[in-house]
């Protein structure tokens, strides 16, 4: 599958979820956990999705 | 939401991987059927945040910090407080303790390393991802506590270094096992993991009263909990990538942020725990 584009969710409570879409489908993760890290957890959706390979929008939720 | 919802979630199959500072232990792992990958991805210092203003420099010594959370010292003009803050006016202020009310790796990491250097912290409070702290006000993960903190003017609350810098919150210097008092940095954390070795096969380890002079007391890594094995292979595929570049590019925010970049070697035992899974 060519994935053409990623999206990550994060909210304010670091429970987070990416979704990739290859046109009309999508896989979404889904995941929880630590605060701790919620941060840079973060930046690094958001900065992810910046890659040209792995390019998008931000969604976040929360 | 916390460290321990992140590992409940994750045994009970309803996510596709978690995080937590807590790690998991043995038995957590033997009741995840398809079996488990943790994964240090990063690490980060927890600080003693405080509101008092115009007090921007602090000094708690070992005897200091575990008598304010064990309710023992209420004051901050106490005179465990001011024998290693000579010249400074502290107030008669009373002290708010702020804990975590939800399951908690922060409050694990915290409550290890105080048990580590209070006896009577390890009786009367004891480990754990939740703990009854014997005194003060609660909130839900680090950034409740970082605004109970910001909130409460005599409070103090233990969080990650980055929430303080982010919520611009004082923080104070610790007391370390070598009696020098250490300001939370990258540096300092550095210092603290790369004294911190893994035992065996497992990449789980707690540096809970590192020695070296340098070394800040309460720092640790963060781990990824993943299955050994995906059904979902694009799941996989998907969240590899991400874990990938968390593991390299991503590194590079740790300072700005306020966390620890991960040692080489332990960014290398990660990256090969990784090509593990199926």
């Amino acid at each position: 599958m060519k994935i053409s584009s990623f999206r990550v969710a994060l909210s304010l409570a670091a429970v987070f979820a990416a979704a990739f879409s290859a046109k009309a489908q999508f896989t979404k993760l889904n995941a929880a956990g630590s605060t701790f890290a919620a941060l840079i957890m973060q930046r690094w959706s958001e900065e992810f999705s910046k890659v040209p390979e792995h390019p998008s929008h931000l969604l976040r939720s929360g | 939401m916390g460290s321990g919802t992140g590992i409940t979630n994750f045994t009970e199959g309803i996510v596709d991987f978690a995080a937590s500072d807590a790690a998991m232990t043995d038995e957590q792992i033997a009741k995840v059927k398809e079996g488990v990958v943790l994964i240090p991805f990063t690490a980060g210092s927890i600080v003693l945040a405080y509101n008092l203003p115009g007090l921007e420099s602090l000094k708690l010594s070992r005897e200091a910090y575990s008598g304010i959370f064990l309710g023992k010292t209420t004051k901050w003009n106490d005179p465990a407080i001011a024998r290693t803050n000579e010249g400074v006016k502290l107030p008669d202020t009373a002290i708010t303790v702020c804990g975590r009310s939800d399951s908690s790796g922060t409050t694990f990491v915290f409550a290890k390393h105080f048990s580590t250097i209070s006896p009577d912290f390890k009786s009367q409070v004891g480990e754990g991802t939740t703990v009854t702290w014997p005194t003060g006000i609660t909130a839900r993960g680090n950034s409740g506590v970082a605004g109970l903190v910001k909130q409460t003017p005599g409070a103090i609350g233990y969080i990650e270094y980055g929430y303080a810098k982010d919520s611009q919150l004082s923080f104070a210097q610790l007391q370390n096992k070598s009696g020098a008092f250490v300001t939370a940095t990258p540096e300092s954390g550095a210092a603290t993991l790369n004294t911190t070795q893994f035992s065996g096969d497992s990449l789980r380890a707690w540096p809970s009263d590192p020695d070296g002079k340098d070394a800040y007391p309460i720092a640790t890594f963060s781990w990824l909990l993943l299955y050994k094995k995906y059904d979902r292979k694009e799941v996989w595929e998907a969240l590899k990538k991400f874990v990938t570049y968390s593991l390299s590019d991503g590194q590079k925010f740790a300072n700005e942020l306020g966390y620890i970049p991960l040692p080489k070697d332990v960014v290398g035992k990660s990256v090969a725990a990784l090509g593990s899974i199926e």
